[in-house]
Parts: structure tokens; C-alpha cells; sequence
């Protein structure tokens, strides 16, 4: 036979020396897939793990306290007191001024970075509020406390107070700096950058077709966006609104330094201190002495699982539920 | 600012009351419509003159003139790439969206430059109506997607807005298709359909001018038959100009063809002369599909 | 018809869009306030001592957050070495095996649970599990709330790096006859290498800036960690770390301890910035992001 012709009789052509390779490994698939089902499936047990030590430990807690957590505002071991309602407000009023002030601002971000710039300048900027997202809670909690509170408590709220709008309920009290207030404030900006980040890759994903089509009929850019793109954008931002949520509710260190760690009443005023479960949780356990204290902490972290379990739940649904509609993977 | 509005002559509301042209003359065997002298008594809609365009450095369209004339259709027709779409878009400046699209030179619509710095665009828009290659119907449903510019431009009430819509719809030759259907979505519609929304929704902010950029090329040949019957009804009504790949569209369906070639008109005339007697050598090659 | 004034719409749009500009040039201000504050207030800490020695007492001067960086560096590396390859493996389930199955949409829904789950609610549970039955704090404890918080994290990004992966070369490899486990580890895993590794790292810079896990696992400490099941053990006892002393010194009233917190934040911020940046730079050159 030529040199040129490949000989087929022998496996590996005439320039194969040995016997052919068998698939020794023959059993590697299924191992290799099991194996990797194990791994995936850790984070089940995981999350199993946690619902089970969290319940378990608060028994004490349910067990003698009963329903009175959440229908005492107090939360003072020292007198007796369990109460989880001051948490459970100042958790729910901080995170959704946050919300507040975080939607509207974000949704101005992405139409300038989608519509209003050029696609260079929307790198930087985009990049530039993405990286607030990676900056950690406690630097945060350093800012706020070290500059923002004295300036909320020394300028920006003596001045809100001296305007017409001081003459409402919410803006009353001395002002002190470490408020409900502040708290919301560095919590939105907390939750921007997700929130804006979100709102604009789903902005760019509307098709360029149609929004020619609306400027083609004279639109100007605001009614396109509002009219045309939102329908495309609104599920996935949505979606980010839940999950922003989500995090708002579960955020603890920079909320924590600049509420004012008032477990005691439900604040009057948006000036006034307060506190949110997760900052409770965060500031009561360093001082926490009886095992009913420890469990009844327990129990408020089993509480914040399930809200925010709640909210995930309900954000993946509704997320699943407008893909479908819309056909798209927003 | 110049307000494009003041170029509209009191009196004339709306397109469709405007006076209409003497009609096309069809003498069997002569190879023109309007006669030389004919055309050129007719009112141009647009009058492009010493046109450039640019993407970014490099040049798209070189000195292109042009007459469109009302109430006519005047195709566009060349290779691809030679700088038809970008033409087109130059007559509403949707160009603009993007930041190193270019065009200079002067295009007169009535009269007014709408190059001119001073431009009302969102006026302009409204009386220059675009459908596009791809059917883009709004994410809404048929009757909001045809209530859109009517909204935008205009004060209407809940009926006289239902009215305005039927009519657009009647005039689009969708009415008998969707008059059930006003309140589904506009992209459940079939491709044809669809177009037709489109055309339709153009249709209904009173436009003058309506610009096609391949409006079949996305739709199968029984709704492309449709469409192009459409033309033939619209008009009288509007000056429409049409982009299009396909050489047997333009013959059958317009009155005047321009052929453009690398980003230059070669030849404009008359569609049937363009298409029986071409001046140009390189229009007959490509009428005779040497190159395409 | 009458029509609708031109005017008013350009002034609404032109209202929107000037909000739009001040709420860019708000969040680029707040995130260069942050930034700039951070390192004027923290760059005065920064000298030899501060990398080397152990933290003082009181209102003595000098001192460090030495055992703290080493204690944040271990304990991160203790959750990496758990996080990264389950949430790698598992990724390479629900990407190569599980793309439609109900087990893998089971898992993925999960995965999207557990990546909600407050970091605090991490540490508690880390607590409830092994610092209350063992009766002592420890760096090991903290590893594993961190671990918790890592591996949804891994997983998601991971898998979609790896969805990025074109179906074609996974059929090529495979249809030359390599198992499935060979075209995966080789060919998949190795065509989404740079996403990977960027995924990791973010994934490892983000959680060694928690502090919330931290509160109730490894406390701190004002000795050096030293072996691993004595007092100050990485099993047996409280570790240092820098999140927590941070947190701890801004709350006292000594300003030698503020001044530490401030060197520690502005260490916190270069690394969690510089990686986020760094990889970005390196590893997203002409991604649409």
C-alpha cells in the first residue's frame, strides 16, 4: 500500500502501533454526573440545614413567648420584654422609603445610559454606579455614621424642618442624625446599583425596530421610553424591584450604625431613632445573656428568613410567569 | 425655531382634504406617464438636492438630487448596499438616533429645508410617516398601536378616537381582518398583517409623505400582493416613496423609479421608461439582472 | 382635529431627561464621596505598624490590624475551599445535565432562595450549628456562614458562563468520541475559563467583605491566630478579622481605634474595588456588558 492511502483495517491507520484504547473509564459518565448532582444538590441541604437549626432553636422562644412578639412593639430582655414589632416596622418603613428614592432614580439612570449618551460615556457611568454595588455594607455603615449622620443632624434636617415641610408629623422631633431617615437614605443608595443595572440591560434589549418606529412617528424620547420600551422592560424591572427588596430587607451593618438602635417604640418621626430586625438581631446579640434571649434572637432571624424567602419566592415566580408572557429571557 | 407647521397653507387640515393632481394620462404605447411638461408642473413634495451622507468617515451618498413628486409613487430600486435605505432615512432624519450617522445638503419638503439646524423634528415626523422592513407593530394591541400618533399629536375624544381609528384601518385595508381583534395585541397578527398594521398606523396621524423602507421583503407573496394593491389605493391620497430590491414591485407599482448605484443616482425617470428604454448602461445591466 | 401642543411634550420630555442627568451625577457623586472619604480618613493609618502588629488597647497608640488581615484572609480561604468547587460542580449539573429536568429547576429555584437569604440570617446559622453545641466561637464557624453566603453566588455565575459556551463545541468534542466528563472538564470548562475564574474571584472578594456572618461566628480577637484547635485556633476560638474590628473600633471612642477602623475600610474598599476592576479590565475586553 501506498504511503499516501490511510489504512482503515487497522484502527488509528497504518501509523498505529498499539492495540486501540478501550474506554476504561467506562463507569466515569454516570460517576462523573452523580457527582455533580451531589454538588448541586448541597445548597438543598443547606438551605434544609438552616430551616432546621433556626427552627430548632427558637423553639424556646415560640414555646414560651408565644404570639407576644408579634404583638408587643418592645424589645427589652432586660424588663421581660420580646417584642419584635419596633423590628418589624422600622424594617418594613426603611425599605420601602428606600425603594422610594432607589426605583425613580434608577429608572432616570437607564434611560440616560440607554437613550441619552453616548454608548462610551454609558460604559463608564454604568460602570461607575455598578461598582457602588460591590462596595461592602460596613463601609457604608462607616460613611453614614462618620459623615452622613452629622450632616443629616447638623444641616439637611434643621433645613427640612424650617421649610413648609416641617410643619408635617414625619418630619418632627429634634432632629438626631441617626434616624430612620438617614437609614433609608444609605439603604437606596445601597440598593441603586442593582435596581439601575437591571433596568438598563433590559432597556437594550428592546429592538431597535420599534423604537425607530415611535421616533419615526414623532415621539420624543421620553414618550418612547415610557410608551414603547417600558412594555418590554417592565417585567424585569419588576423582577429587580422584588429583589431589590429582598435585599433592603435582609441589609444590616450600614443600617445598623445609622438607625439609632431604638428597640423600644415605633418611631413618630422619620427623624426620630428606630431600628429594623436585622439591625435588633445585629446589635442586641453581643449582650445577649439567657438562652430565652438567644432563642428569641433566633426566632427574629427565622422571621427575616422567611420574609425574605417570601419575597424571593414571589419575585422568581412573577419573573417566570412575564417570560413566559413575553417570550423573552429578561 | 422654523415651525415645518407654517409651510402647510391655511385651509388644508389633513391630507386627505387636500386638492388632488390632474390624473396620470395612460396613452397605450407612449412610454411615459407625465409627460415631460406634465411632470414638471406637478408640486414636488420633496426636492433633495446636493444630498451627502456619512457613517462616521466614510461617505455613503454622494450628491444625490431628487424630485418626489406628490401623489405618485417614486421607487427606489439598486444592489444592496448601494445606499437606498440610507437615502430614504434621510428624508425624516431618523438617522440621527445614532451619533456618527452624517447627512448634509439641502432636502426641501414644501418647500422647507428640513436639514436646517432649526427643524421641528417631532413635527416633521408626524407629517412623514415610515414603515419599516421588519414589521414593528407596538408592544399593544391593535387598536392602542393605531391610536398611538393620533394620542401623541392630537386632542381627541373617546369617539371620535374609535372613528379615527376604523377609518385608518378602512384605509389600510385591515378593517375587515382585525375589527374583532382591536383589542388583542398587535403581534398576534400574521406578518402580512402585521405590515399593514403598520401602515396603518402610519396612516392615521394624517401624514403627507410615507416612506417605505422594503416593506414586503419580511412578508410571504399573498400579503405582499395585498400591500402592493394598497399603494395603488393610497396614492391618491399621499405621496408615497418605496424602497425596494425587488425590480418587478417597482414596475408594477410605481410611476417613477430612481436607480441608484454605490451611494450615486444613476438615472430617474419615468417607470416605464426606466424600465423599456433605460438611458444608462448600468441601469439596463441591472434591469437586466447582469448584476444585482 | 385640534392638536396637541408640541410645546408642552418637549417641555415634559426635557424635565425627564434633565432628572435623568442629576440622577447619574447624584450616584457617580455619592460613589466618589464614599470613595474619596474612605482614603482620606483611612491613608493615615496606613504605615508599617499597621500591617504588622497586633491592635492596641485602650487609647495606646500604635498597633495594628495585622492579626485581622490575616484572620479575614484565612477565613475567606476557608469558605473558598468549600464554596467554589461545589458551586463550580454544580454548575456544570444544571449547565451540561439539567438544563430543562425538574430536579435542576428544583435546585436552581433553591439556589435562587439561598442567594436571597440575608447574610446575617448566614451567621445565625452558622451560630445555631456549630457554636452553640461546641460553646465556642471560631473561624471555622465564620467560614462556613461564609461558605453559605459563596456558593449560590459560584453557582449562578458559573452556570452562566457556562450556558455562554456554544452548543457546537460541546457536539465536536463529543463527537469525537470523548465521554461526557472528558468534553466537559476539557473542552466546556476550558472555553469558559475566563469567565470562570472572573466569577470566582468576584465571588470571593465579595463575601471577604461581609460582616454581618461574622458577629456571631468569629467574634475577633486581639492575639494572632495560631493552629487550629487552641484558644486562638482556627477550630478553637475567636478570630481576628478585619470586618468586625472595623466595626467594633468605629463604635469606640478613642480616636487611635476610628482612625484604625478607617485604615481598615480603605484596605477593605482597595481590594473589593481593585479586584472588581482588574478583572473587568482583564477579563471582559469586548463583552457587551
Amino acid at each position: 500500500m501506498s504511503s499516501g492511502e490511510v489504512d482503515i483495517s487497522t484502527p488509528g491507520g497504518a501509523g498505529a502501533q498499539t492495540r486501540p484504547r478501550r474506554h476504561h473509564f467506562a463507569f466515569g459518565d454516570p460517576l462523573f454526573r452523580w457527582f455533580t448532582i451531589a454538588c448541586a444538590a448541597t445548597v438543598a441541604l443547606a438551605m434544609f440545614l438552616l430551616i432546621g437549626v433556626l427552627v430548632k432553636n427558637s423553639w424556646l422562644a415560640i414555646h414560651v413567648l408565644g404570639i407576644k412578639p408579634l404583638t408587643h412593639v418592645a424589645y427589652n430582655p432586660d424588663t421581660n420584654q420580646y417584642g419584635a414589632l419596633s423590628s418589624l416596622f422600622g424594617t418594613f418603613l426603611t425599605t420601602i422609603l428606600a425603594m422610594l428614592i432607589a426605583v425613580p432614580l434608577a429608572l432616570a439612570i437607564a434611560l440616560l445610559l440607554v437613550e441619552l449618551v453616548h454608548p462610551l460615556v454609558s460604559r463608564v457611568v454604568g460602570t461607575t454606579i455598578e461598582m457602588l454595588a460591590a462596595v461592602p455594607s460596613i463601609i457604608f455603615g462607616m460613611w453614614g455614621i462618620f459623615i452622613v449622620v452629622p450632616l443629616m443632624q447638623r444641616h439637611i434636617e434643621p433645613w427640612i424642618q424650617a421649610t413648609p415641610l416641617g410643619r408635617l408629623g414625619i418630619f418632627g422631633g429634634s432632629p438626631v442624625g441617626v434616624d430612620v431617615f438617614t437609614a433609608s437614605i444609605v439603604l437606596s443608595l445601597m440598593i441603586l446599583p442593582f435596581i439601575t443595572a437591571v433596568s438598563r440591560d433590559v432597556l437594550q434589549m428592546v429592538p431597535k425596530v420599534v423604537k425607530e418606529a415611535g421616533y419615526g412617528m414623532g415621539s420624543t424620547t421620553y414618550e418612547v421610553m415610557r410608551k414603547i420600551s417600558m412594555r418590554y422592560a417592565l417585567a424585569g424591572i419588576a423582577g429587580a424591584v422584588f429583589l431589590g427588596l429582598g435585599r433592603a430587607l435582609g441589609e444590616t451593618m450600614a443600617v445598623s450604625m445609622v438607625i439609632g438602635a431604638n428597640f423600644f417604640t415605633i418611631p413618630h418621626s422619620l427623624f426620630q431613632s428606630g431600628t429594623t430586625v436585622s439591625a435588633t438581631l445585629a446589635l442586641n446579640f453581643p449582650e445577649s445573656q439567657s438562652k430565652l434571649e438567644t432563642s428569641s434572637l433566633i426566632e427574629l432571624a427565622l422571621i427575616l428568613f422567611v420574609i425574605t424567602m417570601v419575597f424571593q419566592v414571589v419575585a422568581q415566580l412573577w419573573l417566570a410567569r412575564a417570560r413566559r408572557m413575553t417570550g423573552s429571557r429578561a | 425655531m422654523v415651525d415645518i407647521m407654517d409651510t402647510i397653507e391655511p385651509g388644508a387640515e389633513s391630507a386627505v382634504d387636500r386638492p388632488l393632481p390632474p390624473r396620470l394620462e395612460v396613452t397605450p404605447g407612449v412610454a411615459s406617464y407625465d409627460t415631460p411638461a406634465q411632470f414638471d408642473a406637478l408640486p414636488s413634495k420633496l426636492s433633495v438636492h446636493d444630498l451627502d451622507f456619512f457613517y462616521g468617515k466614510e461617505q455613503a451618498l454622494f450628491a444625490n438630487d431628487l424630485e418626489i413628486k406628490e401623489h405618485r409613487v417614486t421607487a427606489i430600486i439598486g444592489p444592496s448596499g448601494c445606499g437606498k435605505s440610507t437615502h430614504l432615512r434621510c428624508y425624516n432624519r431618523i438617522y440621527e438616533l445614532y451619533r456618527d450617522q452624517k447627512a448634509m445638503g439641502e432636502i426641501a419638503f414644501d418647500g422647507a429645508n428640513i436639514l436646517a439646524p432649526g427643524t421641528d423634528l417631532l413635527s416633521l415626523r408626524r407629517r412623514i410617516g415610515m414603515i419599516f422592513q421588519k414589521p414593528s407593530p407596538f408592544p399593544m394591541t391593535v387598536f392602542d398601536n393605531i391610536a398611538y400618533g393620533l394620542r401623541m399629536h392630537f386632542k381627541l375624544s373617546k369617539s371620535e378616537l374609535s372613528e379615527r381609528v376604523e377609518d385608518a384601518l378602512k384605509r389600510g385595508a385591515l378593517w375587515e381582518e382585525v375589527k374583532n381583534k382591536l383589542n388583542e395585541p398587535g403581534l398576534a397578527l400574521s406578518g402580512g398583517q402585521q405590515q399593514r398594521l403598520c401602515i396603518a398606523r402610519a396612516i392615521a396621524a394624517e401624514p403627507e409623505l410615507i416612506l417605505m423602507d422594503e416593506p414586503c421583503s419580511a412578508i410571504d407573496p399573498v400579503g405582499t400582493a395585498k400591500i402592493e394593491e394598497l399603494l395603488q389605493e393610497l396614492k391618491s391620497s399621499y405621496t408615497i416613496v418605496l424602497v425596494t430590491h425587488n425590480m418587478q414591485q417597482a414596475a408594477r407599482v410605481s410611476d417613477y423609479t430612481a436607480f441608484f448605484f454605490e451611494g450615486r443616482i444613476i438615472e430617474f425617470g419615468a417607470t416605464t421608461q426606466i424600465f423599456e428604454k433605460p438611458v444608462q448602461r448600468q441601469t439596463e445591466e441591472y434591469i437586466t439582472g447582469r448584476f444585482g | 382635529m385640534a392638536p396637541r401642543s408640541v410645546r408642552r411634550r418637549r417641555l415634559v420630555n426635557t424635565v425627564i431627561t434633565t432628572s435623568s442627568w442629576i440622577a447619574a451625577a447624584i450616584g457617580i457623586f455619592v460613589m466618589g464621596w464614599i470613595v474619596v472619604t474612605v482614603v482620606v480618613r483611612g491613608i493615615g493609618a496606613w504605615n508599617v505598624a499597621f500591617f504588622t502588629q497586633l491592635p492596641p488597647t485602650g487609647n495606646d497608640p500604635g498597633g495594628g490590624l495585622a492579626n485581622a488581615i490575616v484572620g479575614t484572609l484565612v477565613i475567606t480561604f476557608g469558605a473558598a475551599v468549600v464554596g467554589l468547587p461545589l458551586g463550580f460542580f454544580g454548575a456544570i449539573y444544571l449547565s451540561e445535565f439539567g438544563r430543562a429536568g425538574r430536579v435542576a429547576t428544583g435546585i436552581r429555584a433553591v439556589t435562587n432562595i439561598v442567594l436571597g437569604v440575608p447574610s446575617i440570617v448566614a451567621g445565625m446559622f452558622a451560630y445555631a450549628l456549630l457554636v452553640l453545641p461546641s460553646h465556642h466561637y471560631s473561624g471555622f464557624s465564620a467560614s462556613v456562614a461564609l461558605a453559605f453566603i459563596m456558593l449560590p453566588v459560584m453557582t449562578r455565575t458559573a452556570e452562566d458562563v457556562l450556558n455562554l459556551v456554544p452548543n457546537e463545541l460541546r457536539e465536536s468534542a463529543l463527537a469525537m468520541g470523548a465521554p461526557r466528563w472528558r468534553a466537559t472538564l476539557g473542552v466546556v470548562v476550558k472555553a469558559a475559563r475566563a469567565g470562570l475564574i472572573t466569577g470566582a474571584i468576584l465571588a470571593v472578594v465579595r463575601v471577604a467583605g461581609e460582616t454581618a456572618p461574622l458577629l456571631f461566628t468569629a467574634l475577633s480577637s486581639p492575639y494572632w491566630l495560631s493552629g487550629f484547635f487552641g484558644p486562638s485556633g482556627y477550630f478553637g476560638g475567636p478570630t481576628a478579622n478585619l470586618t468586625k474590628d472595623i466595626y467594633d473600633f468605629s463604635q469606640q471612642p478613642y480616636p487611635h481605634l476610628i482612625q484604625l477602623a478607617w485604615g481598615g475600610s480603605l484596605l477593605i474598599i482597595v481590594a473589593v474595588l481593585g479586584v472588581n476592576v482588574v478583572t473587568r479590565l482583564l477579563f471582559q475586553r469586548g463583552k457587551e456588558w
